[in-house]
């Protein structure tokens, strides 16, 4: 016991700036108590899904004439004509430090500079998933998930292992495929309790070794290399949190899942329906509240037959690669509503819907082609009681981190500042 | 720094006879050293003086901008801002507003190009390091090579976050990140790896077997098997659809008769497929059930999909002579691909010899003598080509009379699918091959003729180890359990002999070697053996930070130089990604790798060795931007010959042409690559760019007859693939590339929101006159000005590389399917440079691009500080450049002289 404590503290000690919910909680019980029941009422629970290289201006954004409630849907989004008085699409929004014309992803949910440290090439603040998952990750078994894709590399979305970077700006890594997804959310372990605790145990062990292993190499470091090896000290403190988490969890089995586990190899259109379906699996069992998904497009634009690569079709002209623009935009809004279905169909333990306890963003840092205003933006899910059924149109320019902003407030998380905010987005508000 | 320059240049461009000097100056523009600020040239003044100042001055400061206020020299990240915005708002044309004065086209293209530079050395001085190199963890790639050189197993890195991005090195430590999740697949990896070396070490005590496949006792048998029912079915098939037919004369079904035709746009039903898929509609119709089909649509599947498809070709394949023994590979129908499937456990993990018994068909073309190994896959049970990427490609040599035998070496891996396949190269999208198909069938009734014939295939294993034992094993069999010790002892000394090697030679924390023993303790007591319970402490070995970080200590404030361990670790992974290995651990015990006669040697010897193709490819590969060879699967009605081997045989190419000059000390000048009168080839590259008398799968050098195209990085196939999508040749992509990686003279990156031109879209014209639209608006002027020329002066190559002189315009239709346009047009390559020379065809641009060594060998070192220092290069290494290049220089460019210098600096020395 000794040396995990010591542990502890020497974690606590090296990360001032990181908030240890878990391990403040050494032999606190709450949440798997709290858990094994279902709460009184729904949690609030937080989706971004972002798709990459952006859209086609001409045909997926309504006319900026039409605001309000009363707007014509554009072509690029008919497919959510159902859900019209459910979602909002805002326009207007972008990140003012974006200059990186392929990356719709790496600052989309942060707005960071990425020259913002002097002295280095690249840096990065932390995402909006990440600021919702401190606070509404602390009773689910995972505190946020992420999903991806193995084909994002040529998909327009940037540097990153997922849309999520952590507090210190690091890349939050994420699973790739639907299996692995499946198996992290729901694969039961038919381990003997006492075997599983001993598995912790060694976890645990293996941490104390590392860790003392750490210090040596720590000894005599640069001040910058000591940042670099706070990355593994990090590393083995997001263990510890989450061995602390299996433990509450410990005599808590798994969620049963209720869905088949996905075919292995699934693809494009298939493979992002599938990811949805996990996505509410995911939620509906509460067995995280906090999910991102960095979306694949190259091989959705593989699997609906275009052969135009993406960043070709990016950068369209009237002809074969705008049609192929447009054609990506329907798929991509087919699956989204599908998604609000599922969000909708899917029933709390009160009666209500999944979906009104959801506030999900949908978009890009990239508007389309190479230009980086007017991010486009769908906000969905009573979650963030925000007001939906309408077209926003902002003035030039806001923030997009106001959208999140208000968003994070909507959704109980009290933060006063995202990125580089100047304030919520009160016609947003309910 | 440019600006200089090209203000020279326009004055001397007005005078006449002054051409010699002209280019005398073109030759070395940037290989002079940019001046460490980012300083907009003061004439730009009148620019915003002229432009701006009306609304943007310190009086109107119009939107709160006062453009007086910013200093024309950058030096924060505010004002760096502010430049930005400003770019950014001339970029999108926003600026200046539409209803004031607008510069001219070519004073806006000038004044974006400077301002875009100058912001590209602002973002490069205010990210400059100070020299200072983050410690950075093992890269995959490096990962890989020292578990393979401490377990002797090469683990699948797959798993592992993709290194870099951001648009470094890999080995840029800043940007190498450490997650948890990483650091659990470093452990389960680890202990993967150390369990397959001890199944390696099991199968060492099994015999050599040798699996001996047949193909007339399988593949032919089975072909006969299926003949046989297809024909059966199909007399059935007959006898249903003589049922049909009669049906079909029934007055009841004249109604259903003519609904069919209308469904399906027919005039005629007769012998009309459309008629038997429907026949169940027909009154006085028998069951399809009754002739043993499901329904209609399947009897007549069973003819289309079966017998009328494949019989004739099955057929034909099987009354081939020598079909008696030995097969001929299908490419398109039937069984396509031979197995060699032991049973799992009977091939242990090890190294294997694989060998082919096989001749090409006499008259059949060569571009399909070549077979492709890889590991079979099954979808629904169902033989489909390979999971995954051929293993390798091997050219067929041999013919039917006189057949070769291909031996091969493969490897057996625990968690890799432990069986072979073998078939005829083939593109992964079988569509076009399914079309050719139908062509040959119409031609010659059966379908695509064979190039292929297979007597026997063969595979040995596992054989003995040729490579030296891994660290581990060296470790176990010094401590082994015949020894006195106790078992902790044995442990402990396994556990510390083990960490000694897995950190290069530092010594653990012995708290740390206590844990692991403790683990091991733990492990025991729960039953496992001591070869199991082991593997637990020696996993968290190559988990341990002292393992996975290149750690150096040290004090920024006073920088101190390497030890020669230090030394010794950074040459290493420079060179070999990989560990060092005893020699230059013990010279660094005895403290003389630093020595410079000593290092020169071990320089040499590190180059000579094998290892350092992982530098060539780890290097190269980045240096050149060829993550874009991956990208795109290529058209297979355009570029058939562009699959898989043509794609995997264009890199090596690359890799090979700078491993002969790394490791040619005489005359490995590092020029050849923009230009040389030889190649390095296989009979598979040879094969595709037609040159003559190459054959087998060993790239050798060749030389060229004078005036080809080959030679050099600009005649390889790999390069002008990578500067296409796929389908079309992209003059952009390949323009940008020589001007970022030959002239050294790199577009700034592609701005944001510059509005698109789409009014020339939806016309048939030529890339070129399409990208003539370029040249209209400044904000695209401004780069494309110098890099549309280059790329146009690259046109003789198409997508995949292979040379022409005339191109097609297609169209697709809604199919998707190309439809080439019967009028070929010629290429027109001659162009000029911007503010340079002009050229009249490829090899005059070749020429001019040649004499640009200087700007090359630049670019080059500056790609090579970064590779091996880890950090990106900075205003702060202009110095050690300048010494590299000169030092170079002084030795003919000569390329392993760039890495002699580099790693004779202080700063490779220094932390």
């Amino acid at each position: 016991m000794k040396t995990q404590l010591n542990r502890r503290h020497f974690l606590r000690g090296t990360g001032t700036l990181i908030a240890l919910p878990a391990l403040e909680s050494i032999g606190f019980r709450r949440f798997a108590s709290a858990a094994s029941k279902a709460p009184a009422t729904p949690p609030k629970r937080m989706v971004f899904l972002g798709f990459g290289f952006g859209v086609t201006k001409e045909t997926w954004f309504p006319n900026v004439e039409q605001t309000g409630a009363k707007y014509d849907l554009s072509k690029g989004l008919a497919p959510l004509a159902r859900h019209k008085a459910d979602f909002t699409v805002v326009q207007g929004c972008s990140n003012q430090y974006s200059n990186e014309a392929h990356w719709g992803s790496t600052f989309w949910l942060s707005g960071a500079n990425r020259f913002s440290t002097p002295g280095q090439s690249m840096s990065n603040s932390i995402s909006a998933d990440q600021v919702a998952a401190q606070q509404l990750g602390q009773d689910t078994r995972f505190a946020s998930v992420q999903l991806g894709s193995p084909d994002v590399r040529s998909s327009g979305h940037g540097p990153g292992l997922s849309l999520a970077w952590d507090q210190r700006g690091k890349p939050v890594a994420g699973l790739d495929t639907p299996v692995q997804v499946f198996h992290k959310m729901f694969s039961a372990d038919d381990l003997p309790l006492e075997q599983r605790q001993a598995a912790i145990a060694e976890q645990r062990s293996v941490l104390d070794a590392v860790l003392t292993e750490a210090k040596r190499v720590q000894r005599g470091l640069t001040k910058t290399d000591t940042d670099k090896l706070d990355e593994y000290f990090q590393g083995l403190r997001d263990i510890e949190t989450r061995l602390g988490k299996d433990e509450d969890w410990l005599e808590v089995p798994k969620a049963k899942p209720p869905i088949e586990e996905p075919n292995p190899g699934l693809k494009g259109r298939e493979e992002i329906e599938v990811m949805y379906d996990l996505i509410v699996a995911a939620l509906q069992t509460d067995s995280t509240r906090v999910m991102t998904y960095r979306q694949p497009v190259q091989s959705l634009l593989q699997s609906l037959d275009i052969s135009v690569a993406p960043h070709n079709m990016s950068h369209y002209t009237p002809g074969e690669r705008m049609e192929a623009s447009k054609k990506r935009d329907t798929a991509q809004s087919e699956l989204l509503a599908g998604l609000i279905d599922k969000l909708k169909m899917t029933k709390e333990a009160d009666g209500s819907s999944l979906f009104d306890h959801v506030a999900l963003a949908y978009g890009s840092n990239i508007s389309s082609i190479h230009y980086l205003d007017n991010c486009p933006t769908i906000l969905t899910g009573g979650g963030a009681n925000l007001k939906l059924g309408q077209h926003l149109v902002l003035p030039k320019d806001t923030p997009l981190c106001n959208v999140w902003l208000t968003m994070l407030n909507g959704i109980g998380i009290n933060v006063k500042q995202h990125g580089d905010s100047t304030g919520i987005v009160k016609e947003l508000q309910a | 720094m440019m600006t200089s320059h090209n203000d020279t240049w326009t004055q001397i461009i007005k005078k006449p006879g002054c051409l010699t000097l002209l280019l005398t100056l073109w030759f070395c523009t940037s290989a002079q050293a940019a001046e460490p600020e980012a300083r907009l040239a003061d004439k730009h003044l009148n620019f915003f003086k002229q432009y701006c100042f009306d609304c943007h001055d310190s009086e109107t400061q119009e939107g709160k901008v006062n453009l007086e206020s910013i200093p024309f020299q950058i030096t924060s990240i505010e004002q760096a801002e502010a430049w930005q915005k400003v770019l950014n708002a001339l970029n999108s044309g926003e600026m200046p507003p539409e209803d004031s004065e607008q510069p001219g086209n070519t004073e806006k293209a000038d004044f974006l190009d400077d301002l875009a530079q100058t912001m590209v050395a602002a973002r490069m001085s205010l990210s400059d390091s100070g020299g200072k190199i983050t410690m950075r963890r093992l890269n995959r790639r490096e990962y890989r090579n020292t578990i393979e050189q401490l377990t002797g197993v090469k683990v699948d890195v797959g798993s592992l976050p993709t290194d870099g991005g951001a648009g470094s090195f890999d080995t840029t430590g800043a940007s190498l990140f450490l997650s948890s999740d990483q650091f659990e697949q470093y452990l389960k990896l680890g202990r993967s790896a150390i369990d397959e070396m001890f199944e390696r070490q099991a199968a060492m005590k099994e015999e050599t077997r040798i699996f001996r496949v047949e193909p007339e006792t399988t593949v032919n048998v089975e072909s006969l098997k299926a003949m046989r029912q297809m024909k059966e079915t199909y007399d059935r098939y007959l006898l249903w659809k003589a049922e049909v037919d009669k049906a079909a004369l029934l007055p009841e079904n004249e109604e259903v008769l003519a609904q069919i035709r209308e469904k399906y746009n027919l005039t005629d039903l007769t012998d009309s497929v459309r008629l038997y898929q429907n026949a169940n509609l027909l009154g006085g119709m028998p069951d399809a059930k009754e002739f043993g089909f499901k329904d209609a649509n399947a009897a007549s599947f069973s003819f289309q999909g079966g017998y009328g498809r494949k019989y004739a070709y099955m057929k034909y394949y099987a009354e081939l002579p020598h079909s008696d023994r030995g097969t001929y590979l299908k490419l398109t129908w039937g069984i396509q691909r031979i197995d060699v499937s032991p049973k799992p456990k009977n091939l242990p993990p090890g190294n294997y010899t694989l060998r082919i018994r096989a001749g090409a068909v006499e008259g059949s073309p060569s571009s399909r003598h070549f077979i492709e190994i890889g590991h079979p896959q099954r979808i629904n049970q169902v033989p489909a080509g390979f999971a995954g990427m051929p293993i390798s490609s091997h050219q067929v040599t041999g013919t039917i009379e006189e057949p070769e035998i291909i031996e091969t070496q493969v490897g057996v891996g625990a968690h890799i699918q432990r069986e072979f396949g073998i078939q005829e190269r083939q593109p992964i999208n079988k569509k076009s091959l399914r079309d050719a198909y139908n062509r040959d069938k119409r031609s010659n009734g059966y379908g695509t003729p064979p190039a292929i014939w297979i007597d026997w295939i063969e595979l040995e294993g596992p054989l003995p180890s040729t490579k030296p034992p891994s660290a581990l094993q060296k470790v176990f069999s010094k401590h082994t359990d015949t020894d006195a010790k106790s078992e902790a002892d044995r442990a402990r000394a396994i556990l510390g002999d083990f960490a000694h090697a897995a950190l290069r030679r530092v010594n653990p924390d012995p708290n740390f070697l206590d844990q692991l023993l403790s683990l091991f303790q733990t492990r025991r007591k729960a039953g496992e053996t001591f070869d199991i319970a082991i593997r637990t402490p020696l996993s968290v070995i190559l988990a341990s930070p002292g393992f996975l970080y290149l750690n150096e200590p040290g004090d920024e404030k006073s920088p101190r130089s390497l030890t020669d361990r230090e030394l010794a670790v950074r040459l290493a992974y420079f060179l070999w990604s990989g560990p060092p290995d005893q020699q230059l651990l013990d010279l660094a015990e005895q403290n003389e790798l630093h020595q410079l006669e000593v290092l020169r040697e071990q320089l040499d010897r590190l180059i000579a060795d094998p290892r350092s193709d992982e530098f060539v490819s780890g290097f190269v590969h980045q240096w050149l931007d060829m993550e874009r060879l991956d990208f795109f699967q290529f058209d297979v009605t355009l570029h058939r010959e562009f699959d898989e081997n043509s794609r995997v045989a264009a890199r090596e190419e690359v890799y090979q042409s700078f491993a002969h000059l790394l490791r040619d000390s005489e005359g490995g000048r590092l020029g050849k690559l923009l230009k040389s009168d030889y190649v390095f080839i296989n009979g598979l590259l040879a094969t595709y760019y037609g040159i003559d008398g190459v054959t087998g799968d060993e790239f050798r050098k060749v030389n060229l007859p004078s005036g080809s195209p080959r030679g050099g990085l600009l005649g390889m196939a790999a390069i002008h693939a990578m500067g296409s999508d796929g389908v079309k040749s992209s003059p952009v992509e390949r323009g940008a590339w020589v001007l970022r990686h030959l002239l050294n003279d790199p577009p700034p990156p592609a701005p944001a929101n510059v509005p698109q031109l789409s009014r020339l879209a939806d016309k048939q014209l030529s890339t070129r006159e399409k990208l003539a639209a370029h040249q209209e608006q400044p904000q695209c002027a401004t780069c494309h000005r110098k890099i549309d020329p280059i790329g146009f002066g690259l046109e003789n190559f198409n997508a995949a590389g292979k040379w022409r002189s005339e191109e097609r315009q297609f169209t697709k239709n809604k199919k998707g399917k190309i439809l080439l346009s019967k009028k070929a047009s010629l290429i027109d390559t001659a162009g000029k440079f911007h503010n340079g020379p002009e050229f009249a065809n490829y090899h005059e641009l070749r020429d001019l691009i040649g004499s640009r060594e200087d700007d090359f060998a630049r670019g080059f070192t500056e790609g090579l500080i970064e590779y091996a220092l880890g950090r990106p290069f900075g205003f702060t290494d202009e110095d050690l450049a300048n010494e590299i290049v000169n030092s170079a220089k002084s030795n003919e460019f000569t390329l392993s002289e760039f890495v002699h210098s580099l790693i004779q600096s202080k700063t490779f020395h220094t932390k």
